[in-house]
C-alpha cells in the first residue's frame, strides 16, 4: 500500500520519525477503565484508568474516576479524575503521592538506554489541577535505581494545560529485557521533606531520595482540589511543544486489547456464562477459563464473595457458590473451583454462571 | 499491592494435583484475591514472599 503524505514533509516528519509503530504507552487517552470508580483511596495501586497507578502514602484520601473532561479540540474523550475527599495540609517528611505509568523492560529496549547509543526522551500530557505552581515530573529506572527530575508549572487553577518535557538521555543502567517493571513515569502531586529537602536532581543519577521532588506543591491541600491528566505520551527523541508529535490514538479495542496483558475483567454483566466447568468430584467443581489475552506473568485472580453470586449449572440444576477459588494458573488459562458448596456427579459437565450485579472476577499481572 | 497491604494468607492446594496452588490474601479493607503459587513476576507472589520475609505466616490450608 502506498504511504500518502499530506501537507509538506516537514508537517510529516515528525509522525514517520517514531520508532515505534504503536504509542509506547498504552491507554494514554485514559479510554479504558475496567475498574471504572474507586472511593478512599489512601494507599498505592491501580484503581480506576487501565495501566494508571497511583502510589500514595500519607497523603489524603482520594476518590479516581474516569471522566469526560478533556481539553478542548484535542480529540480526547476521556481523562484520569483525582479527586481529594480528605485534605492532609500538613506534609509529614515522608508523604509522597504520585501518578506513575509502568513500563515492562522488554518494551523500551529501543531506548538503548545504559549504551553510548542512548536516547533522549520526552513526556507529553495535558493537565488540568486546581493547585497552580511546581510540579516534577521524574523518570525513574527502576532496574539500576537511577532517576531524572524535571519541573513544570501549573499556570492556571483548573485549566486544562499541556506539558512537554524533554530528558536527556541515559549512556548508564540498562534495562532488563524482560517482563519486569523497568522504567516509570512519575507525576508527582504531593511530597514530603524526605523527597524535597535537596537540590532538583536534573541530570540522570543514582537516586537521592531527597532530590527528587524539590518545590512540588501540595496537592492534597483541600477537599476541593482535582487533578486530571489526558494525553499522556512518550516519544524517542527531543522534542518541545511545536515538534511533538501528535497524540496517537488507538481504536478502544485495540487499546482494551493492550490493557488486558495487565487487567482482564472476567464477568463484565450478570446473568451470563462465563466458563465451562465439571464435576471434578461430588464435592468440588471446577471451571476452565481462557484469558482473553496472554497476561505478562500467572494473573492473581480477584474475586468479590458475594452470598450465591456464582452458579454451576449442571444436569438440570444448580449449585449457588459465593466464592470462587484459584486451583492453578497459566499466563494464558486458570482453573477456578468451589470444594464447599457443591454437590452433583462426578464427571458430569456443567457451566459456571454470573448470579448477582455483585459478582466479580478479575485478573490481574499489573507491575 | 505490597506487603503492607496484607493481612492474611492462606495456602490452597491445586484440585487435581494436591501441591500448592494459590496463596489466598486477604488484604487490609477485605478484598480478597490468588496469587499464584510460584510465579516470582507476580506482583501478589512477591508481595506474599516480602511479608512473609518480615516473620508472618502464611496458614496452611486445612486437609
Amino acid at each position: 500500500m502506498a504511504l500518502t503524505l499530506h501537507g509538506t514533509v516537514a508537517d510529516n516528519t515528525a509522525v514517520l520519525s517514531r520508532p515505534s509503530a504503536k504509542p509506547l504507552i498504552i491507554n494514554g487517552d485514559m479510554a479504558v477503565a475496567q475498574r471504572v470508580t474507586t472511593t478512599g483511596i489512601t494507599s498505592g495501586g491501580f484503581y480506576s484508568i487501565d495501566r494508571m497507578k497511583v502510589d500514595l502514602n500519607d497523603g489524603g484520601t482520594w476518590t479516581q474516576t474516569q471522566d469526560a473532561d478533556v481539553p478542548t479540540g484535542q480529540g480526547f474523550a476521556n481523562s484520569w479524575k483525582l479527586d481529594c475527599t480528605t485534605a492532609d495540609s500538613s506534609v509529614a517528611a515522608g508523604t509522597y503521592h504520585v501518578a506513575r505509568y509502568l513500563f515492562e523492560g522488554q518494551d523500551l529496549q529501543l531506548l538503548k538506554k545504559g549504551t553510548s547509543s542512548a536516547e533522549k526522551v520526552t513526556v507529553s500530557f495535558w493537565i488540568k489541577a486546581t493547585v497552580t505552581g511546581t510540579y516534577i515530573a521524574e523518570l525513574y529506572d527502576v532496574d539500576n535505581d537511577r532517576q531524572i527530575s524535571q519541573a513544570y508549572t501549573v499556570s492556571s487553577a483548573n485549566t486544562w494545560e499541556k506539558k512537554v518535557l524533554s530528558f536527556v538521555a541515559d549512556t548508564t543502567g540498562a534495562l532488563g529485557d524482560d517482563t519486569g517493571s523497568s522504567f516509570a513515569i512519575n507525576l508527582w502531586l504531593s511530597a514530603g521533606s524526605n523527597f524535597t529537602s535537596g537540590t532538583l536532581n536534573t541530570t540522570w543519577a543514582g537516586q537521592n531520595q531527597v532530590n527528587r521532588v524539590v518545590g512540588q506543591v501540595n496537592s492534597a491541600s483541600s477537599t476541593s482540589n482535582n487533578v486530571y491528566f489526558t494525553g499522556l505520551q512518550m516519544e524517542v527523541g527531543s522534542f518541545d511543544a511545536n515538534s511533538i508529535a501528535p497524540f496517537q490514538h488507538e481504536s478502544f479495542g485495540d487499546n482494551l486489547s493492550r490493557c488486558q496483558r495487565y487487567y482482564q475483567r472476567i464477568l463484565e454483566k450478570n446473568s451470563a456464562y462465563f466458563c465451562v466447568g465439571w464435576n471434578y468430584t461430588t464435592g468440588i467443581a471446577i471451571g476452565k477459563l481462557d484469558l482473553v489475552v496472554t497476561m505478562r506473568t500467572t494473573p492473581t485472580l480477584i474475586c468479590a464473595t458475594v452470598t450465591n453470586g456464582y452458579t454451576f449449572y449442571r444436569a438440570g440444576a444448580g449449585d449457588h457458590v459465593d466464592s470462587l477459588f484459584l486451583s492453578d494458573a497459566s499466563e494464558t488459562n486458570l482453573a477456578i473451583a468451589n470444594n464447599s458448596q457443591i454437590s452433583g456427579t462426578a464427571g458430569h459437565g456443567g457451566g459456571w454462571y454470573s448470579s448477582s450485579t455483585d459478582s466479580q472476577l478479575d485478573c490481574t499481572a499489573e507491575l | 499491592m505490597n506487603k503492607d497491604n496484607i493481612q492474611s494468607v492462606k495456602k490452597i492446594n491445586n484440585i487435581m494435583t494436591g501441591d500448592l496452588g494459590s496463596y489466598k490474601i486477604t488484604t487490609i479493607d477485605g478484598m480478597v484475591m490468588y496469587a499464584p503459587a510460584t510465579d516470582d513476576r507476580n506482583t501478589e507472589y512477591k508481595a506474599v514472599q516480602r511479608w512473609e520475609a518480615i516473620g508472618n505466616n502464611t496458614i496452611a490450608e486445612a486437609d
